[in-house]
């Protein structure tokens, strides 16, 4: 590494990030102490740094943030649905809702009463020989 | 003597937390490179200045019994942590915007080159704009932790240490976002304009 051969930017970014170990880096402080213009490579990020000087003459110029305003109509449409939503659960809410214990009409009287007297139909499926009894004594069930 | 930038008294309502001259002196120094670096992060010059005026009074008033070396590296921490709650706001106003009208319903703010391109005055002045200009626009396009990492240590000059605290990342990870930074920079800058930068 002669100042006849310069770093490469990869190389200085390499160095400049702290990423090269002590033996590269120690190789590439003494080619910088005699070549300016990989010193001047090496300022690159700096330079851009003290470029970005007039950033604040720029922000002035920047659009100016209005500030934010309510659109009612939407506010409006979004507040009736919401509304009208709500009316149709309230409507609805009663049809919805079962009282323990009854049930809906829409029931067959046969459903009804199998599933009042669950109880007695699991037991007679345990005893067969009862139900025979039964339709032997004209006892439907 | 207070320098024109450093954290009027008025502010500092403690009276237990009126900064010392040399956390003054450090006030008035960082305050313009933190607003440059709020600006890239929020393009709005009045909540960039916000940001950073919050951001010293924290500063000041939690922090001021530090050792004068920590300064730096806390001050941008809390910068930090400030451009994040920005990015956050502006996140759930976004949720809201059906109900609002706002600036944000324009598909992009206008770029940095293009504001300066609208400068009037003399050349070399519009000249130094656009560089800026374009600086800041590659900057914006790094990648936040890469932006971070750039600007602390090329613009604040922090140690890979101090970086690595205000960043609240490993030592190594900044060498890596600052390389990359540097890498991206140059590509983007020098295919575009090589003989400006």
């Amino acid at each position: 590494m002669t100042t006849q051969h310069h770093l490469t930017p990869a190389q200085i970014d390499h160095y400049r990030s702290g990423l090269a170990s002590a033996e590269q880096a120690a190789q590439m402080e003494m080619h910088l102490r005699l070549c300016p213009r990989c010193q001047e490579a090496l300022q690159f990020g700096q330079r851009l740094s003290a470029q970005l000087a007039p950033l604040p003459q720029l922000a002035a110029r920047l659009p100016r943030r209005t500030p934010r305003a309510v659109r009612w109509p939407r506010v409006f449409a979004a507040g009736m649905a919401s509304a009208s939503l709500a009316l149709a659960v309230f409507i609805s809410a009663p049809h919805l809702t079962t009282n323990e214990g009854s049930y809906p009409s829409s029931l067959s009287p046969q459903v009804a009463d199998a599933v009042q007297n669950i109880e007695f139909y699991q037991w007679l499926s345990n005893h067969p020989q009862m139900l025979q009894q039964g339709l032997q004594n004209g006892n439907p069930a | 003597m207070d320098h024109v930038y450093a954290l009027s008294p008025a502010l500092v309502s403690d009276v237990a937390a009126r900064p010392s001259s040399a956390l003054n002196q450090f006030c008035a120094e960082v305050r313009v490179r933190a607003t440059r670096v709020a600006l890239i992060e929020l393009r709005d010059a009045a909540m960039a200045a916000d940001v950073v005026q919050d951001s010293l009074l924290k500063l000041v008033s939690h922090y001021q019994d530090r050792p004068s070396e920590e300064w730096a590296p806390l001050f941008y921490s809390i910068l930090r942590n400030r451009i994040t709650d920005m990015h956050r706001k502006r996140k759930v106003e976004k949720i809201f915007d059906f109900f609002f009208y706002s600036d944000e319903d324009d598909d992009q703010p206008p770029s940095w080159e293009s504001v300066a391109d609208t400068a009037m005055g003399p050349e070399a002045e519009v000249a130094n704009g656009q560089l800026a200009g374009r600086i800041a626009d590659a900057i914006s396009a790094l990648s936040p932790r890469q932006r971070e990492a750039f600007l602390l240590r090329e613009m604040e000059g922090l140690s890979i240490v101090d970086t690595a605290m205000a960043m609240k990342v490993s030592e190594g990870s900044v060498k890596t976002h600052h390389m990359r930074a540097l890498t991206r920079l140059r590509e983007l800058l020098e295919s575009d304009h090589p003989a400006k930068v």
